[in-house]
């Protein structure tokens, strides 16, 4: 579904990524890793399109993703949540996620933008109808995620790990066909990044979706998904099985250095 | 505050509305009527501003445009103040476009002064074109007329500011709790999150300007109806710093904020201008004071109470519950 090829993109001197290839099947868990700077979070900007990639090709389902606009990806049902949380401060929990259906709305369908626009001003029947919808689809969701009981809540007041979960949701409303999700156990205890690998199996069972996730938890990593992709300096240095991928050595050269003997032979 | 309130305040603020044109004399009803104008400019600032989180100290400039089309249709080209004041809106945001399409690539300060230049440059074009505008000697505008009856007396022409207040409020809040305002206030608080959720920034950038545009453009035809005369001054870069410090008075991306704000400051100008500099002073220092006391502007006073409410009690709680032993 998702193929990338010979992706390139230098920052400057620095070689961010380097002739990346990899494809992620529909419904598939792949779990991208590798050490700090590995250009992990750069590839998913590729995907988002937020970088522009110096050579190489991203097709999503026949779409050449390298003609998109960032806003137009989600169109494509490619959603995302990021490292460092992005949530709208300003926005209850429920508004949060009712921005994610944004691309659903007759607003974020128009061509102009101005149909929907007087329908919204003048409070329409179809406007309030389908706010109404809407709402009970984001409250489904949130629901789904266990964060009805926070829906009115400023999005901002909730402790790290519900606001995560917020992200989630926001991305699984627009019911995507491809998840990317980075560091989506960043910061959460062994026990709660147990119950997110649960919660990320019932998405995919649930909303059908391929989920590619950059993650530095390895026993979630490992537990999780089915396929892992190892990146280093920019480069895929291995990929397979979760154990395919322990047991090569140039993963174990890339985390823990070369062994010394190898080097002293 | 639960909506039924919300409904109950609004329903009584339009009733104390309607009877203050009854019950007060024809001076303060103008000093109303020119609160009304500017609360309506300060509803389409705090569009972009305060939602869309656009700063523009420009705005000034669109209610210029505003006022010049609805002054020049009316008395050059006989159109009727009805039609001549959708017109305003239009035209101005017409302009909206033209430089919502550049500000797209500045932000913060960069937008803050080319906001300025806009202000600056729409005055003296007024200024200059003396041929259509009359210059700096000004223009008179007509007393506007719906069908056959012309409102010519402060009554009827506060009327009139206090209907297109409601309707240009109600379209306001409509468009905030729509998909709409949800857009704008996402691309305010995070643009990458905005675009991964679909929202182009480009668009909903330049809707923002074009949006603000048109409320300015609707309180420039009617301060003129309401005046009867413009000219540049009356649309400066002192008018647009004054619409700014409504908006933060009155509590950015707050909409009875506006109109709190409008209302207080109008007065305040209006009222104590006998005072000459001293108001200034009084001016300046009443900014800080709200800025410090009611830092989300006065709109937001009611949740402000709530919270130091709590605060008092909490503390009462903790100073004669008796400590526990840790």
């Amino acid at each position: 579904m998702l193929t990338i090829a010979h992706l390139s993109l230098a920052f400057g001197g620095l070689q961010a990524l380097h002739d990346v290839g990899f494809d992620v099947a529909a419904g598939e868990i792949v779990g991208l890793i590798g050490p700090n700077g590995a250009g992990k979070t750069t590839l998913l900007n590729c995907l988002s399109r937020f970088y522009e990639p110096d050579t190489g090709s991203i097709h999503f389902a026949g779409t050449d993703l390298r003609r998109c606009k960032p806003h137009e990806v989600v169109r494509l049902g490619i959603a995302r949540t990021f490292q460092n949380l992005e949530l709208f401060a300003g926005l209850s929990v429920l508004d949060n996620v009712l921005v994610g259906c944004h691309v659903t709305t007759a607003l974020g369908r128009s061509r102009t933008s101005l149909g929907p626009l007087l329908a919204a001003g003048w409070r329409l029947p179809s406007a309030r109808q389908e706010e109404q919808a809407l709402r009970r689809w984001a409250l489904e969701v949130l629901d789904f995620l266990d964060l009805s009981h926070v829906a009115a809540w400023p999005a901002v007041a909730l402790p790290y790990g519900l606001r995560k979960r917020v992200e989630l949701a926001r991305a699984l409303v627009v019911r995507p066909r491809l998840l990317l999700l980075d560091e989506p156990a960043g910061g959460l205890n062994p026990q709660e990044s147990q119950d997110l690998a649960e919660l990320l199996r019932r998405i995919r069972t649930t909303f059908g979706c391929a989920l590619l996730l950059v993650e530095h938890d390895m026993v979630l990593v490992m537990g999780l998904c089915e396929r892992v992709i190892v990146l280093d300096f920019g480069r895929v240095i291995a990929s397979g099985t979760p154990d395919e991928v322990q047991n090569n050595p140039a993963v174990i050269e890339a985390y823990l250095g070369a062994p010394e003997n190898a080097e002293s032979r | 505050m639960s909506a039924r309130w919300q409904a109950i305040l609004w329903g009584g603020a339009l009733v104390a509305a309607v009877a203050a044109a009854f019950l007060l004399p024809n001076y303060y009803l103008y000093l109303l009527g020119l609160s009304g104008v500017w609360a309506i400019a300060a509803l389409g600032l705090n569009l972009l501003t305060g939602y869309a989180g656009q700063i523009s100290i420009g705005h000034a400039g669109f209610v210029a445009i505003g006022a010049y089309t609805a002054a020049l249709l009316q008395g050059k080209a006989g159109v009727p103040f009805l039609l001549a004041l959708p017109a305003a809106g239009l035209v101005s945001a017409g302009v909206g476009v033209l430089l919502g399409l550049p500000a797209l690539r500045l932000s913060g300060p960069y937008l803050a002064i080319a906001t300025l230049g806009f202000v600056v440059a729409v005055e003296q074009v007024f200024d200059k074109w003396s041929t259509l505008t009359g210059g700096f000697q000004g223009l008179k505008v007509p007393r506007p007329s719906i069908g056959p009856l012309v409102l010519a007396d402060d009554r009827s022409l506060y009327l009139l500011v206090v209907v297109l207040v409601g309707i240009m409020t109600w379209l306001a809040r409509n468009l905030i709790q729509s998909p709409v305002g949800r857009a704008l206030l996402a691309l305010r608080d995070s643009e990458p999150a905005a675009q991964a959720a679909g929202v182009s920034l480009t668009r909903f950038k330049v809707l923002a300007f074009v949006l603000s545009a048109f409320y300015g453009g609707i309180a420039g035809a009617l301060y003129g109806a309401l005046v009867g005369f413009i000219s540049p001054p009356d649309f400066g870069l002192t008018v647009s710093i004054f619409l700014v410090s409504v908006m933060v008075v009155g509590g950015l991306a707050s909409v009875p904020g506006m109109l709190v704000g409008a209302l207080l400051l109008t007065l305040f100008f209006q009222r104590l201008s006998g005072l000459r500099d001293l108001r200034s002073v009084l001016y300046g220092l009443g900014l800080i004071l709200v800025v410090i006391l009611a830092p989300g502007g006065l709109g937001r006073l009611p949740s402000l109470c709530r919270h130091l409410a709590t605060q008092v009690r909490l503390s009462l709680i903790r100073r004669f519950s008796t400590p526990c032993p840790d």
